[in-house]
């Protein structure tokens, strides 16, 4: 199934109405040149590291598809050829979907989707609060796993703590273990959540045989990520260690 | 004043150049978070501006090159992400010029190199990876660029062109270790026609080791020039490759 997401990646990173053109431009070209042009040494180098580069990226995999850009190299001058070369092709259609597929490009570029507006909202709602309450003394424990992110954009220390527990007994335990082995009992304790199906702050504060546990949800993140889970920040009040 | 062909493709040039820097800066602007691994390099060059090398990046295996650079440009751009944000448009315009004499070199003709460095300009991922603090931004161009030497290389026969591209692909695996595979190509091509006709071993076997010689001291020397211990560096490296070639 590697090769499957290597082949997805390949795809995404190239763009696929860019994709287009480059594949048209290389069918258009192997048509063309049906022998070998003028320097063919230097198109078989061109061709063994296209080869070799697609092969080691489709076996050898990668997880981010930014590491699949190295395909532009060869992508873009086929994609060209297409453009001024065109061959029995209409030249007007081919000069007007190569002027929409700029376009595009250029729209998709300028528009980039902010899908983790949150980081920022969660940072700014920290700084927020310190401005207003004028506290110094501040612990962040993040369960999100954007430890090092949220730690850069809002100048806490945040601390990462992992994935919270599954089951509600364990989570009290887990939270209450953090909060215990704080070395400094004063401040506000701030939770970072990712919330998805299960309403985790909303867990926290009905626990304990219904008695209503001095814990607040100060924070919802308005936008959410692709699997639609948003981000929570949460209050301990207090100075002392929770007795759950 | 009629403008010759040539300097009219010459103008064209300039504006793509200037289109491609424009849209980067604007994505630029317009990005205010930073993506988890631009995290990392910044905390690793802040780590490294306080303390030294070993102290700061002992314990990570990504190429120095991006970090040392941004943490030199600091003083000049103020932060780091500005530094670092700077230094990759920049890597989008030598994009750019090194897609048009690629494609120039590949295909003869100077409107396909144009298309061609419109496209590299406003290639979406291309100007988001332009646009931020990753490594991939300078990668991309240096591999561009040398492999556009490599094809000049082959096309006028000339050593000195070899030298050239396995200095790019040197500096460019300051960045990105991928780019090293490129000593691996380069070795396949000159060493292969060989066994078809012995003739061709002596010259293969010229241009593969000007080639690799290029790589190896351009890699060296910069990290003696960026104060990464050679040493200490090189075995962390052979023992990555070994990991992965064994796993």
């Amino acid at each position: 199934m590697e090769i499957f997401h290597s082949f997805g990646s390949m795809v995404k990173i190239l763009f696929f109405p860019f994709l287009l053109l480059v594949v048209c431009g290389m069918a258009i070209f192997i048509f063309r040149h049906r022998k070998l042009p003028e320097n063919r040494k230097a198109f078989f180098l061109f061709t063994t590291m296209l080869v070799m580069v697609v092969l080691r990226l489709a076996l050898v995999g990668s997880t981010a598809s930014r590491y699949y850009i190295v395909l532009l190299i060869p992508g873009i001058p086929f994609a060209a050829y297409l453009w001024v070369f065109p061959g029995k092709l209409n030249v007007r259609l081919v000069n007007t979907v190569f002027f929409v597929i700029v376009c595009i490009c250029i729209g998709k570029a300028l528009k980039p989707r902010h899908s983790k507006a949150y980081i920022l909202e969660i940072s700014n709602t920290l700084n927020a609060i310190v401005h207003k309450s004028g506290a110094s003394k501040l612990s962040v424990y993040d369960f999100s796993g954007e430890t090092r992110r949220l730690r850069f954009h809002s100048g806490f220390a945040v601390q990462a703590v992992g994935e919270i527990c599954e089951s509600p007994e364990q989570r009290i335990r887990q939270l209450n273990e953090l909060v215990g082995s704080r070395s400094s009992g004063k401040g506000a304790v701030y939770f970072i959540f990712r919330e998805k199906g299960l309403k985790l702050a909303r867990e926290i504060y009905l626990r304990k045989n219904g008695k209503p546990l001095p814990v607040r949800e100060i924070f919802r993140s308005e936008s959410k990520r692709n699997d639609g889970s948003c981000y929570v920040i949460v209050r301990l009040r207090g100075t002392k260690a929770w007795k759950w | 004043m009629i403008l010759s062909k040539k300097s009219g493709i010459s103008i064209c040039l300039v504006a793509v150049i200037l289109l491609g820097a424009g849209l980067r800066l604007a994505r630029a602007l317009e990005t205010t978070y930073l993506q988890r691994d631009e995290v990392l390099y910044l905390t690793l060059a802040e780590k490294w501006e306080k303390t030294d090398f070993k102290t700061a990046c002992g314990n990570e295996y990504i190429p120095p090159m991006l970090l040392f650079l941004m943490k030199f440009l600091k003083p000049l751009f103020g932060s780091l992400p500005a530094a670092g944000r700077t230094l990759n448009i920049l890597s989008g315009v030598f994009f750019i010029i090194g897609m048009f004499y690629l494609t120039l070199i590949l295909f003869g003709s100077r409107q396909c190199a144009l298309a061609a460095a419109l496209l590299a300009a406003v290639h979406p991922y291309a100007i988001r990876l332009s646009a931020s603090c990753l490594r991939e931004g300078w990668g991309l161009a240096l591999v561009a660029a040398g492999t556009a030497f490599m094809l000049s290389a082959i096309q006028n026969n000339s050593v000195r062109l070899w030298s050239g591209a396995g200095a790019l692909i040197g500096l460019a695996a300051l960045f990105r270790y991928e780019s090293l595979e490129f000593v691996f190509i380069v070795g396949v091509f000159e060493l292969f026609p060989a066994l078809k006709d012995k003739q061709e071993l002596l010259p293969g076997l010229k241009a593969l080791s000007l080639f690799f010689v290029s790589v190896v001291l351009m890699f060296v020397l910069s990290l003696f020039i960026i104060g990464v211990p050679v040493v200490y560096y090189g075995w962390n490296l052979f023992r990555r490759i070994f990991n992965f070639v064994l796993l």
